[in-house]
C-alpha cells in the first residue's frame, strides 16, 4: 500500500507538486495522468526517496519513506522514465545486479531470472551487452530488474512508453497478472488507452495538483464524456 | 552482499568493459608515458655519445700554424677534408667544424683561430669542443716553452671536487623527482578516466537514479565507487612504474649512457618500498575522491572532464617548485598535499627515512582524503547536483 499525503515539492522559482494526497490499496493498480511536466516523475521520485519533499508525507507499507527510506525502497520495484540499463553489462548481469542490491541470494536470484527471462521472452538475448539492445529489449531488461526481488510494491513510470505492441502487451499483462497475486501498482503514463486497460483508478495530475481522482466510470460520469481522454482534456483544460 | 563490494564490483566490471578507461588506465601509463618520456630523453644521451666518439669531420685553412696542425692531425678524433666553401657545407651537415687560423702568435699578440661549427647541429657542437680543447692544449703547451716550467707553476690551484653525496642519492635526487611527480600524474590521470565513468557518465547514460531507488544507502554508493576510482588509480601507477621499470631496465639506460642524468642505481631500501605504497594509497585516496567530488557535479562525461583538467595542471604546479627546493626540504611543505608526496618520494629514493616527514605527508594527505571523501558523499545527497 501507498499512502500520500499533503505532498509538495518545491524547486527554486517553481513548485513542481503542490499538496498531492491520493492512496494506492494492495492489488490495485493506480493511475497518475498528467501531461508532460505535470509533476509525475517529481511524485514518483519522492516516493521512492531520490527526492525529499518540501512538506507532507509518504508511506509505503506503513513504512515512513522519509524516516525509513531503506526499507522503503527495498519493499519497492521500479521501472523509471529513462530505462537505466546498463549498456557494457549482460541483460542477466543487469538484472542479477539489482536482485543481489535487493539481498536475493544465489539460489533465488537464478530461479527468478529463470522465471521472469521465460515470461519476458527475453532468454535469446540474456547474455548479450545491453548495448546493442533496441528499446523493447532494454525496457523488458527494466521491467525484469523491478521485478526481480518479488517486491510487494511497484512504481512504472510509463513503462510502455515508445514500445511496439507485442511488447507493450507483455509488459501489461505481466503487469495485471502481478496485480492478481495483490501487488500494490503506482502506474504513471500519458496513455490514456494505456491507463483504461489497466489502472482500477486513476488522479488526474495537472501543474502539480490533483484536479480529479476516482475510477474511470466514476471519472466519466464527474465529467459527462464518454472516453477518458475527453475527461482527461476537459480536466486539465479546466483551469 | 555487502552493497559496498557489490556496487564495487560493477563499477570495476564495467570499467574492464570500457575501451576507453582501459587505453587510459592499462595502455597509457603502461606503455605510452614510459616511451614517450624516456625515449626522447634516452635518444638524445645516444645521439650525443655517438656525437662525442665517432671522428669529426674538419677542415683546416689560413695562415701555417705547425703546432697546431700538428696536434690535431695527431689525434684519432678528426678526419680531414677539403672544401671550397666550409660555411656552406657545414649549413648543408656535409662537414662538421672549420678551423680558420687568422694570425699566428707574435710577441705578446695571441694567435686568433675561428671555429666555424653549426650550434642547431649536436655533431657540429661535439666537434666545435673537441677542437677547443686541442687548441687549449697547444695553447699551455706553447706557453710552457716561454717559461722555464721547473720555476714556475702553470696551475697554482686545483680544484679537488668531493660530492658527499653518493651514486645512490644523487639518482635519487634526480629520478626521484620525475618518479614523484610521474606518480602523482599518474593516479591523477588513472582515476579520472573512472571517477569521471561512475558519476558523470552514470549520469550522461541516465543509470545513476534507477541505482539511487535501490535499497543501498548513499555513503555504500559512494564508497563502492571510491573504491574502484581508487584502485583503478593505483592499478594505472602500478603499471606506469613497472613501465618506467622495464623501459630502463632494457635498453633505454643503455642507450642514454652518456647523457648528462644520473641513472644510476637509487637507494630503494626494503623499507621504503612499504612507506612509499602507505603514502602512494594516502594521495591515492585523496586524489580519488576529490575527483569523484568535482565530476559527480558535471551533467556529462565532457563537462567532468572540463572541471577536471585544470587538477592536473595544479598537481604539476609542485614539480616546478619541486626543482628549486634541495634535498632537505623546509619540514613544513611536507604538509602541503601532493608536493608532499612528491618530497617524500624522493627521499625515500634517495635513501633518506625521515619520520616526522613520512608521519606529516601520511596524516595531511589522510585528512585530505577524509575530506574529500565527506565532500563527495554530500555531493552525492545534494538532488540539484544529482538530478542537474
Amino acid at each position: 500500500m501507498i499512502e500520500v499525503e499533503n505532498l509538495s515539492k518545491k524547486f527554486p522559482g517553481v513548485l513542481a507538486v503542490d499538496g498531492i494526497s491520493f492512496r494506492v490499496n494492495q492489488g490495485e493498480v493506480f493511475g497518475l495522468l498528467g501531461p508532460n511536466g505535470a509533476g509525475k516523475t517529481t511524485t514518483l521520485r519522492m516516493v521512492l526517496s531520490i527526492l525529499a519533499p518540501s512538506s507532507g508525507r509518504i508511506r509505503v507499507d506503513g513504512i515512513d519513506v522519509q524516516t525509513a527510506p531503506l526499507q522503503a525502497r527495498a519493499r519497492i520495484g521500479c521501472v523509471l522514465e529513462d530505462n537505466g540499463v546498463y549498456d557494457r553489462m549482460t541483460a542477466e548481469e543487469n538484472v542479477a545486479f539489482f536482485g543481489q542490491l535487493y539481498g536475493l541470494d544465489r539460489q533465488r536470484l537464478s530461479s527468478r531470472i529463470e522465471e521472469l527471462f521465460g515470461v519476458l521472452e527475453m532468454k535469446e538475448f540474456a547474455r548479450r551487452r545491453a548495448g546493442t539492445f533496441s528499446k523493447g529489449m532494454k525496457q523488458k531488461v527494466a521491467v525484469a530488474r523491478a521485478l526481480v526481488a518479488d517486491p510487494p510494491v511497484l512504481i512504472m513510470d510509463e513503462p510502455t512508453a515508445g514500445l511496439d505492441v507485442p511488447t507493450q502487451r507483455l509488459i501489461l499483462d505481466l503487469l495485471k497478472g502481478y496485480r492478481r497475486q495483490g501487488k500494490t501498482i503506482l502506474y504513471s503514463t500519458h496513455i490514456m488507452s494505456e491507463a483504461e486497460d489497466i489502472c482500477d483508478r486513476v488522479a488526474i495530475i495537472d501543474r502539480g495538483r490533483i484536479r480529479a481522482i476516482g475510477t474511470l466510470p466514476e471519472l466519466k460520469e464527474q465529467t459527462r464524456r464518454a472516453h477518458l481522454e475527453d475527461v482527461f482534456l476537459q480536466l486539465v483544460r479546466t483551469e | 552482499m555487502n552493497p559496498v563490494w557489490l556496487i564495487f564490483r560493477k563499477e570495476v566490471f564495467s570499467a574492464l568493459r570500457d575501451r576507453r578507461i582501459l587505453v587510459s588506465t592499462v595502455i597509457v601509463p603502461l606503455l605510452v608515458l614510459p616511451l614517450v618520456t624516456t625515449l626522447p630523453m634516452a635518444l638524445i644521451g645516444s645521439k650525443e655519445r655517438q656525437a662525442r666518439e665517432r671522428p669529426s669531420s674538419l677542415v683546416l685553412s689560413g695562415l701555417k700554424f705547425p703546432e697546431l696542425e700538428q696536434a690535431l692531425r695527431a689525434s684519432p678524433r678528426f678526419t680531414f677534408i677539403t672544401t671550397d666553401s666550409a660555411a656552406r657545407d657545414i649549413r648543408l651537415n656535409r662537414l662538421d667544424a672549420a678551423l680558420e687560423v687568422v694570425s699566428l702568435p707574435d710577441g705578446r699578440q695571441s694567435a686568433q683561430v675561428r671555429v666555424l661549427f653549426n650550434a642547431t647541429r649536436t655533431e657540429s657542437r661535439a666537434a666545435s669542443d673537441k677542437v677547443k680543447l686541442v687548441i687549449s692544449d697547444v695553447s699551455r703547451q706553447l706557453l710552457a716553452r716561454q717559461i722555464d716550467t721547473t720555476r714556475v707553476n702553470l696551475n697554482p690551484v686545483k680544484t679537488i671536487p668531493a660530492n658527499v653525496a653518493s651514486e645512490r642519492e644523487m639518482a635519487g635526487f634526480f629520478m626521484g623527482m620525475l618518479v614523484g611527480m610521474m606518480a602523482v600524474i599518474g593516479l591523477i590521470s588513472g582515476g579520472m578516466v573512472m571517477a569521471i565513468d561512475c558519476t558523470a557518465g552514470e549520469k550522461e547514460r541516465r543509470t545513476l537514479e534507477i541505482l539511487l531507488a535501490a535499497p543501498v544507502p548513499r555513503s555504500a554508493i559512494v564508497l563502492g565507487k571510491f573504491l574502484a576510482t581508487l584502485m583503478m588509480g593505483l592499478v594505472s601507477v602500478t603499471l606506469m612504474t613497472t613501465g618506467y621499470a622495464v623501459s630502463f631496465t632494457i635498453g633505454i639506460r643503455q642507450l642514454a649512457r652518456g647523457s648528462e642524468m644520473p641513472f644510476g642505481p637509487m637507494a630503494v631500501s626494503w623499507p621504503a618500498i612499504p612507506l612509499i605504497l602507505a603514502v602512494m594509497v594516502c594521495v591515492a585516496a585523496f586524489i580519488a575522491a576529490l575527483e569523484m567530488a568535482v565530476s559527480i557535479f558535471a551533467r556529462s562525461y565532457r563537462e567532468a572532464q572540463t572541471y577536471l583538467t585544470p587538477l592536473t595542471i595544479i598537481a604539476v604546479v609542485p614539480v616546478m617548485f619541486l626543482q628549486t627546493l634541495p634535498a632537505t626540504a623546509p619540514d613544513g611543505l611536507f604538509y602541503v598535499p601532493l608536493l608532499n608526496a612528491m618530497l617524500l618520494i624522493r627521499e625515500l629514493l634517495m635513501g633518506l627515512v625521515r619520520l616526522p616527514h613520512i608521519f606529516s605527508t601520511v596524516a595531511s594527505s589522510f585528512i585530505c582524503a577524509l575530506l574529500a571523501l565527506r565532500l563527495a558523499l554530500t555531493m552525492f545527497r545534494k538532488e540539484s547536483v544529482l538530478l542537474r
